[in-house]
């Protein structure tokens, strides 16, 4: 039960879906954020969703896309080819090494099977 | 020459013990002493030219009262034996009287050969050895009968001991007196059309009628017409009546390669078939033909002349048939052909491996080794997945058995009233339609694959029971394991059970093939009591008597626990609630995933449908046309993959042909059949063997129109198909939570204290209950209750534990708890 990517957008944004409280909206590109490290630097294995209908409800994503490998994976992908990854190795508008990287990170979390996207 | 001199010459010298030697004669000899002879003198002189008035010798000659035997005569001289024929020998002067008298012994030499030959005629001893007396034993040693010549006309009159007739052959044929019968005593092939072709049917153990055309054969069992040789059990009640004049009816039984003949053992060696045999009506001929198959699939045929049959049994055989010429000979046969129009009685045959034909003689054959049926459910006599009708192309109908569909429409039913009568409740019916390359029924992919590879480079036999009105379409099949496929004859289409047969060598390098039957047209067939057998005789089917060693699922008993591979599959746990899921991608019940198309779907916990009283089931609602509720198994497809799974399930819906389940690995699906029984619980299996390139591995339970559906006891195992045993809820639970818990719900935990200053997180490590398989989503519920700090958010999470963060607002105490259903954190892993 978590906020969950449904659709992704054209402009960044992302349709969720809340299953706890049953309520969807939608995710402005720039609410799409990297999990801050203990040191406080972005974390580029984590995204936070934040629910968009109020009730303070927010999803920590992994990498490897927990609730959701495919559309959880996918966002990582988006998000890193819009943005840049967080560790600044990968910049934004590319998105065949976005896809590498966060395959990369994937496989180092969980293994290499986990990549589905 | 005497007259007896040319007897004794024809009797030759081995009929004479002693041959006598007469004496010669001549007329008025006489001559002078010119020599006075003792009594011991050998030699007696005869005066000059006195030497020449006697014959040649032997010759008696007399001088006063001796009788002498001149063995050799020399001039003058003759050379004697003195005082024979019963007289003494003396002195002899100068001057008397030597010549040739009518002395007894010319008499005697005569009368005692004659005597002597007489007794040696009547005692056998004056023919020679090589002359047998008709009215007494001879004793032959080292001598040759040669009864080659036919134009002889050779024949041994009287009993031959030991008669050869009870020399103790051992027959080739079983059931050669045709004494052993199972069920039906009578068998018929009614008359085809000119041009039908062959037809066969099923007589007696080991014995098939053949037909063709436009003849006709039947036979049955009979007491009235015993065979007086050997009188003892039945005989056989044959009529023919053949049409055309090429067109032969047959009485067949195919030879075993195991059992009663090794085929390369026997090469270049002859065979003799003899057969007693009456006519009692009409006029009929027999001949016996010699069949085989070679190692490159050619049948040879060798029919022999035909033979009158006569009113009386009398031995009609056929002698001296090289039948394997060569090695490698995979099938053969032997054929009692008939011709012509009327009624024989027959029995007793008789073949064996020799030059000559031997009587029928009783004998008890080789024990019969064991073979069992190869086959899973040869007498489709298991239905798991329901009566049907399947119509799906490649879906299990039958236990173990597939269905193909070739272009149009195949539809497969469990068939009750048109059941081979030789065995079994139950037959498959199957109805095709639009059929363009044929629609195949053969034994399961995982079944032939095992035998496939077990049975290398052996020969097998696949027989299957088939009746259909499809004329020419439809017939059995056997693959090599190599890419070969062999056909049977065809069903002539006469709507009559008749038994499909074909004999394969499969190949040494066999990785499987099928069997089977394939329908060519558009109509119904049944299918019935199958085997796959080693060695080249079809074996009738029998039901199975005992279990094998690796007991399948379904003959596990109800109270077997069986390991099952889905979590949750009695839909006990629900840890997201109980009612209210709908969408599409929702998770419902713990592990199960709603997957909405054309329509909706709202899944909910039932206790109050369930099967078991007291229970648990899922309830579906859906509208439209599509939807879908599925588990994936992708968290053990590595162990998976090349092995057969099975997922069933118990499903009761009031809408019929609805609801279906499926298993997909991404390369293969099998959907079961749909459900039939509107209204009952039933039962839905499916079977897949997973592909080594699988990447997912789903089960699904299919709604394809507006229903309201009760699911439970959901199973996917290993192996065939196995109904789900309830597990102990802890162990339920147990599984789900590896994918799925929540932390909180019920009020004031986990609270998150701490002193802090202003600004600096307090933090709390929160293990999970359960290892999770990949680095989870966590997701912080609701909005908690929170003292001088922040919401709680997620600061890190891996497969063991969640760590929960907090700001504080001012140097102080900062704290944050959920208070109400709703305020919680949820942990979630899917694979």
């Amino acid at each position: 039960m978590s906020v969950r990517p449904v659709t992704f957008n054209e402009d960044g944004s992302i349709e969720v879906h809340h299953d706890e409280f049953n309520h969807s909206g939608t995710i402005p590109p720039d609410q799409i954020i990297w999990r801050n490290a203990m040191d406080g630097n972005p974390n580029h294995y984590i995204i936070v969703l934040d629910c968009p209908a109020g009730c303070d409800s927010q999803s920590f994503w992994p990498v490897g896309g927990g609730a959701d490998a495919i559309n959880g994976q996918r966002m990582f992908v988006e998000k890193i080819t819009r943005d840049g990854c967080a560790c600044g190795n990968v910049e934004a508008g590319n998105d065949v090494l976005a896809d590498a990287h966060a395959h990369l990170n994937c496989a180092r979390i969980d293994g290499e099977e986990r990549w589905q996207v | 020459m005497s007259i007896l001199d040319q007897v004794e010459g024809l009797l030759g010298p081995e009929a004479q013990a002693a041959p006598t030697v007469f004496a010669n004669v001549a007329n008025n000899v006489s001559g002078v002493l010119a020599v006075a002879a003792t009594a011991t003198d050998t030699t007696i002189a005869i005066t000059p030219g006195g030497g020449a008035l006697f014959p040649n010798a032997p010759f008696y000659v007399s001088c006063e009262f001796e009788v002498m035997w001149c063995v050799s005569k020399s001039g003058d001289s003759l050379i004697v034996q003195r005082g024979m024929d019963g007289t003494t020998a003396t002195t002899h002067a100068v001057g008397q009287v030597v010549e040739m008298r009518n002395n007894a012994g010319l008499w005697k030499d005569h009368s005692t050969a004659i005597n002597n030959l007489e007794t040696n005629v009547a005692n056998g001893t004056a023919l020679p050895a090589n002359v047998a007396y008709t009215d007494r034993t001879q004793e032959l040693t080292h001598k040759t009968l040669d009864l080659t010549d036919p134009t002889k006309a050779n024949v041994i009159i009287g009993t031959v001991s030991p008669d050869p007739s009870q020399l103790a052959y051992n027959n080739i044929l079983l059931n050669g007196g045709f004494d052993q019968w199972s069920g039906p005593t009578t068998a018929n092939i009614p008359a085809g059309a000119a041009g039908s072709g062959s037809k066969s049917a099923f007589l007696a153990p080991y014995w098939e009628l053949y037909s063709v055309n436009d003849s006709s054969i039947s036979a049955s069992r009979d007491t009235s017409q015993p065979d007086p040789t050997n009188p003892s059990g039945y005989n056989l009640l044959v009529n023919v009546n053949t049409v055309q004049a090429n067109d032969y009816v047959e009485i067949q039984q195919t030879i075993d390669n195991h059992r009663t003949v090794n085929f390369d053992g026997v090469v270049g060696t002859q065979f003799s078939i003899s057969s007693r045999i009456k006519l009692l009506t009409g006029g009929v001929q027999v001949a016996f033909r010699f069949i085989y198959t070679d190692g490159s699939g050619l049948i040879h045929s060798d029919l022999g002349p035909w033979l009158t049959i006569t009113g009386s049994y009398s031995s009609l055989k056929r002698e001296g048939v090289v039948w394997f010429p060569t090695l490698g000979t995979i099938s053969a046969r032997l054929s009692i052909c008939f011709k012509g129009v009327g009624q024989v009685a027959m029995d007793n045959a008789m073949l064996i491996n020799s030059q000559l034909a031997s009587n029928y003689r009783s004998t008890f054959p080789a024990p019969v080794p064991y073979t069992p049926n190869l086959l899973m459910n040869g007498g489709f006599e298991n239905w798991a997945r329901g009566a049907g009708p399947f119509s799906t192309h490649n879906v299990i109908t039958a236990d173990n058995w597939t269905m193909l569909i070739g272009g149009g429409t195949s539809v497969v039913s469990r068939e009750t009233s048109i059941v081979d009568p030789n065995n079994g409740q139950y037959s498959v019916k199957v109805v095709t339609a639009g059929v363009t390359t044929g629609s195949f029924i053969h034994q399961d992919s995982a079944t032939a694959v095992s035998i496939g590879l077990a049975y290398k480079n052996q020969v097998m036999t696949f027989s299957v029971r088939i009746r259909t009105t499809l004329v020419n379409l439809v017939r059995a099949f056997q693959d090599d394991g190599a890419g070969i496929r062999t056909y049977s004859q065809y069903h002539t289409g006469d709507d009559t059970w008749q038994t499909l047969n074909v004999t394969v060598k499969r190949s040494p390098v066999s990785t499987g093939g099928l069997f089977g039957v394939k329908i060519d047209g558009n109509g119904t067939t049944y299918i019935d009591n199958a085997t796959l057998t080693l060695g080249s005789a079809p074996a009738p089917y029998a039901p199975p008597i005992g279990y094998p060693e690796n007991v399948p699922n379904n003959r596990l008993g109800l109270d077997v626990q069986r390991n099952n591979l889905l979590t949750n599959g009695n839909f006990m746990i629900w840890q997201r609630g109980g009612s209210g899921f709908t969408g599409h991608g929702v998770y419902s019940a713990d592990r199960w995933w709603l997957l909405q198309f054309n329509g909706t779907i709202t899944v909910s916990r039932d206790i109050n449908n369930a099967e078991v009283v007291g229970g648990t089931c899922l309830a579906a609602v859906t509208t439209g046309t599509n939807q879908i509720i599925q588990q994936s198994l992708l968290d053990n497809i590595s162990k998976l993959k090349g092995k057969q799974i099975s997922f069933t399930v118990r499903l009761k819906t009031s809408v019929p042909n609805s609801a279906q389940i499926d298993l997909t690995d991404g390369v293969v699906s099998n959907p079961s059949g749909l459900n039939v029984n509107p209204g009952q619980w039933e039962t839905l299996t499916c079977s897949i063997i997973v592909s080594p390139s699988a990447v997912q591995l789903d089960c699904r339970i299919l709604i394809s129109a507006p229903a309201t559906v009760y699911v439970e006891s959901a199973c996917v195992v290993v192996g065939s198909p196995a109904l789900a045993v309830p597990m102990h809820l802890s162990d339920e639970l147990h599984r789900c939570l590896r994918y799925f818990e929540v932390i909180g719900n019920s009020g004031t935990i986990p609270i998150l204290i701490g002193y802090n200053g202003a600004s600096q997180p307090n933090m709390i490590n929160i293990p999970y209950r359960d290892i999770k398989p990949v680095t989870p989503t966590v997701t912080k519920n609701g909005t908690w209750f929170v003292s001088n700090c922040g919401q709680p958010v997620v600061n890190a999470a891996d497969v063991n534990m969640v760590v929960l963060a907090s700001t504080v607002t001012a140097l102080g105490v900062g704290q944050a708890y959920p208070t109400a259903v709703g305020q919680n954190i949820t942990i979630e892993a899917n694979p």
